[in-house]
């Protein structure tokens, strides 16, 4: 399903293994950089998700918006990751929501991208906002 | 100067044998297979002066068939040949009303 984007250090485990074998504990700056970096793309799928019509039958306007939610930070072994989008909604609202991504061609609906637009405008913004949680930490120049 | 629409355009047209297709819906009684295309986003990369110099264009082509994803038009070929790169690419969920299955298959152009 194209309702979330998963954001992780995967790549950075050799460098973040390195301080934690100075005797550092990354995990909580790791966890930190993740949320910050998560902030650009989260406020910026509020801003582009579309919002139904209750006037063209939309029963619940701005419930997918409700679900769009940052879940995190998460760990799987030495990797810290966040979920940002559609997290833990009902199937209904899950349903939905890749539609109004995909679009369903078949009933002339057209794609409204929240998940993938957000990541393309904001992958810079994320990148930098993580990065300078971790400069600010001191761990990054 | 040539829009990213006239490019994907170009594109679809040349496929072999060629297929129904248009931006965002296809009016009228729907073929058994038929493409769809549509911008998702395209952001700006490098500036200079203040001014942008390179976008990023990302688009959605939607490939339709009822007769399911096993046996679809190369699309990849005329996009790449229009000098697209490939990007991610996901199934549509059935639909129910007409039976066609999608392929949604998403494009980059840096212009």
């Amino acid at each position: 399903m194209t309702t979330r984007a998963h954001w992780s250090m995967k790549g950075m485990e050799q460098y973040l293994e390195e301080i934690a074998q100075a005797g550092i504990d990354i995990d909580e700056a790791a966890d930190r950089a993740l949320m910050a970096g998560a902030a650009p793309l989260h406020s910026e799928m509020l801003q582009l998700v579309p919002i139904g019509d209750p006037a063209e039958g939309d029963p619940h306007p701005g419930n997918l918006k409700q679900h769009i939610v940052i879940e995190g930070p998460l760990r799987d072994g030495n990797v810290h990751y966040v979920r940002v989008g559609v997290v833990n909604a009902d199937a209904d609202t899950l349903e939905y929501g890749v539609v109004q991504e995909l679009g369903s061609p078949s009933k002339h609906i057209r794609p409204q991208s929240y998940i993938r637009a957000a990541i393309d405008h904001k992958k810079s913004a994320t990148r930098k906002a993580i990065r300078e949680s971790l400069k600010s930490e001191g761990f990054v120049e | 100067m040539t829009t990213i629409f006239e490019l994907t355009n170009n594109a679809l047209a040349a496929i072999t044998p060629s297929v129904s297709y248009a931006m965002d819906d296809l009016i009228g009684e729907l073929p058994e297979t038929y493409i769809v295309y549509s911008l998702i986003s395209g952001v700006g990369e490098i500036h200079a002066d203040n001014l942008e110099t390179a976008r990023t264009y990302r688009v959605q082509v939607s490939i339709m068939s009822r007769s399911g994803l096993a046996s679809l038009p190369d699309v990849d070929t005329p996009m790449l040949a229009a000098g697209f790169t490939k990007g991610p690419e996901r199934p549509i969920p059935k639909d129910s009303t007409t039976s066609h299955y999608g392929l949604a298959k998403d494009y980059f152009y840096l212009m």
